[in-house]
């Protein structure tokens, strides 16, 4: 019984991994759990230049999860190349790195850059950070841009590329078919959704942003949907992500058609989750005596079939 | 850091708006005056962990003291935790004061009382003479027992008068000789930590401050609780749960 899936050419003892932004660079978690029983290392987006981030605040709570607008703070591939990586090597085999440009040169740039290093396994695009004036989201939401960039990045990079879509548009699968038209080789969905909160004391906007992207557990029923949809609409890999704080939520993208899943912001309020996560996962597999649980991917669907 | 579950040894209202919560630990740690904890509450509607500094721990008894002040649902639903219960907490985070030899001069606004307890019980271990201004909005948030735990060191300033001196913390401390002492500690609200920065700014010696800030994580991966501060000639952001909670004084933007 086995939880191994292959996402494209990568393989991955098991579906588990970070979101990124939600890990750091994994060192911080270093404490609580062996980072290698992750299926795979996925590090916060690294852009071209370094990044101060936004305003504060950037985060807030909410009812069942939370909004932030970081702004994605980050050192810059130059550090990250310098000083992070070469750390990195020892902390898991599978790394994924996740990029996000201002342009198409930059994406292009950070592709070549990454094509370069062997311990860096694939790379995840972040055209969907609703958190950046540049970039981000605007590529995300535009199926030419999307296109573009994803052709762009297949063309100088020979290992997986993963395409992380945001869920703030009206049909997100014409976005899943457009990535894989581009050459994308498996999809993260979803990013955060577009939000915010006012402080009605101080009657004016929470955030030092105004608007934040929402996630945890609050989000998880449009995830799953766009997950659900995604899987009849292409035929690529996904990785399922949003709002996964249980065995039970994680089962539920993979029924919905994910072969792996992300957790984010249950890693701030439960750092120890993702191996817990892991063994809960193999009990599950073990318990209903599926071989692998690459059978459980999509199975959601057979009852609507069946229908 | 540890994620561990603690078991409460008490918990009660100590004025009308604090709370105080001791615990048991079953791990000795090395919990430092500054270093705080990210206490789990598990409760509906409360999705974040909270941070509160430690206002007192003794290794030899494993017991930690926290200071909680009622201000929303997740302090509120503090108050619900009865003795024997359990309460996750990852512990200890954050950089703690620089304990430093001499005379010290403490500075609390309200609730920083918390971690400056600790440093003051701390710093007199170490030989150390101290004194402590008190600043207070009111009676609901006088904490007693840092008053008699340290006698004829503390002077509490109370802006709606009542106990104490009648007034604001500033005027305690434009009575000081700052050449009487060799460090100061300062914690509380930034409307204070503002009104009193050009008073203390002429002190030549080190100031630290404890800074708060809304925390999604508390041990640096969500980069949500950032404050500017100065480095050389520009401003940066840092994170209050990893490079801070304690900066020195100067170096934070206001």
């Amino acid at each position: 019984m086995s939880l191994a899936v292959k996402i494209g050419e990568l393989f991955l003892k098991n579906p588990v991994m970070p979101a990124s932004g939600t890990f750091g660079f994994g060192f911080e978690f270093q404490d609580l759990f062996e980072i290698k029983k992750l299926g795979a290392l996925v590090v916060k987006t690294i852009t071209l230049k370094p990044r101060e981030g936004n305003l504060p605040p950037r985060i807030y709570e909410l009812p069942a999860g939370l909004i932030n607008s970081i702004g994605l703070a980050n050192p810059g591939w130059e550090y990250f190349r310098e000083k992070l990586l070469p750390e990195l090597k020892s902390l898991h085999d599978t790394l994924i790195l996740n990029i996000a440009g201002d342009t198409v040169e930059e994406f292009i740039y950070l592709a070549k850059e990454a094509g370069k290093y062997d311990e860096i396994k694939a790379l995840e695009l972040n055209v969907s950070c609703p958190n950046v004036k540049k970039g981000g989201i605007t590529f995300g939401t535009d199926l030419d841009a999307l296109k573009t960039i994803v052709a762009a990045v297949k063309k100088v990079y020979k290992k997986p590329v993963i395409v992380k879509l945001t869920p703030n548009v009206t049909n997100i699968t014409l976005y899943a078919k457009a990535a894989e038209e581009a050459g994308a080789d498996a999809l993260t969905l979803i990013n955060t959704f577009t939000g915010m909160v006012i402080d009605v004391r101080r009657q004016k906007p929470v955030l030092g942003n105004v608007y934040g992207g929402v996630s945890g557990p609050a989000i998880r029923p449009m995830a799953v949907k766009m997950v659900y949809d995604c899987f009849k609409a292409v035929s690529l890999p996904i990785i399922g992500v949003g709002g996964i704080d249980s065995r039970d939520a994680a089962l539920e993208f993979i029924m919905a058609g994910a072969t792996a899943v992300q957790v984010g912001s249950q890693n701030f309020v439960d750092p120890g989750f993702m191996p817990r996560l892991i063994e809960e996962l193999e009990q599950y597999v073990n318990v209903l005596k599926v071989s692998s649980l690459n059978k459980l991917i999509g199975i959601a669907h057979r009852r609507e079939r069946d229908e | 850091m540890r994620d561990l579950k603690a078991i409460v040894v008490d918990n009660q209202l100590i004025s009308e708006e604090i709370l105080k919560l001791k615990v048991y630990l079953p791990e000795t740690l090395e919990l430092q005056p500054g270093n705080f904890a990210m206490l789990k509450i598990a409760v509906k509607d409360v999705f974040l962990r909270r941070p509160f500094s430690f206002a007192d721990y003794n290794p030899n008894t494993g017991k930690v003291t926290f200071y909680i002040k009622i201000a929303g649902k997740g302090s509120k639903a503090l108050l619900q935790l009865n003795p024997g219960q359990e309460i996750s907490m990852l512990l200890p985070l954050g950089r703690s004061f620089t304990l430093r030899p001499g005379k010290s001069l403490l500075v609390a606004g309200g609730i920083g009382i918390a971690p400056l307890n600790f440093l003051a019980r701390r710093l007199r271990e170490e030989g150390g003479d101290i004194k402590i201004i008190y600043g207070i909005k009111n009676n609901h948030q006088l904490i007693n027992e840092v008053l008699s735990e340290f006698p004829d060191k503390v002077e509490v300033y109370n802006e709606a008068g009542g106990l104490g001196i009648h007034g604001l913390i500033t005027a305690g401390l434009l009575k000081e000789d700052f050449s009487d002492y060799d460090q100061i500690y300062v914690c509380g609200p930034t409307g204070m930590l503002k009104a009193i920065k050009p008073i203390i700014e002429e002190f030549s010696g080190p100031i630290e401050v404890s800074l708060e800030s809304y925390m999604a994580c508390g041990f640096g991966a969500c980069q949500g609780c950032v404050v500017k501060i100065r480095n050389n000639d520009e401003i940066i952001y840092k994170k209050v749960c990893q490079d801070g909670p304690v900066f020195s004084f100067k170096d934070v933007v206001l």
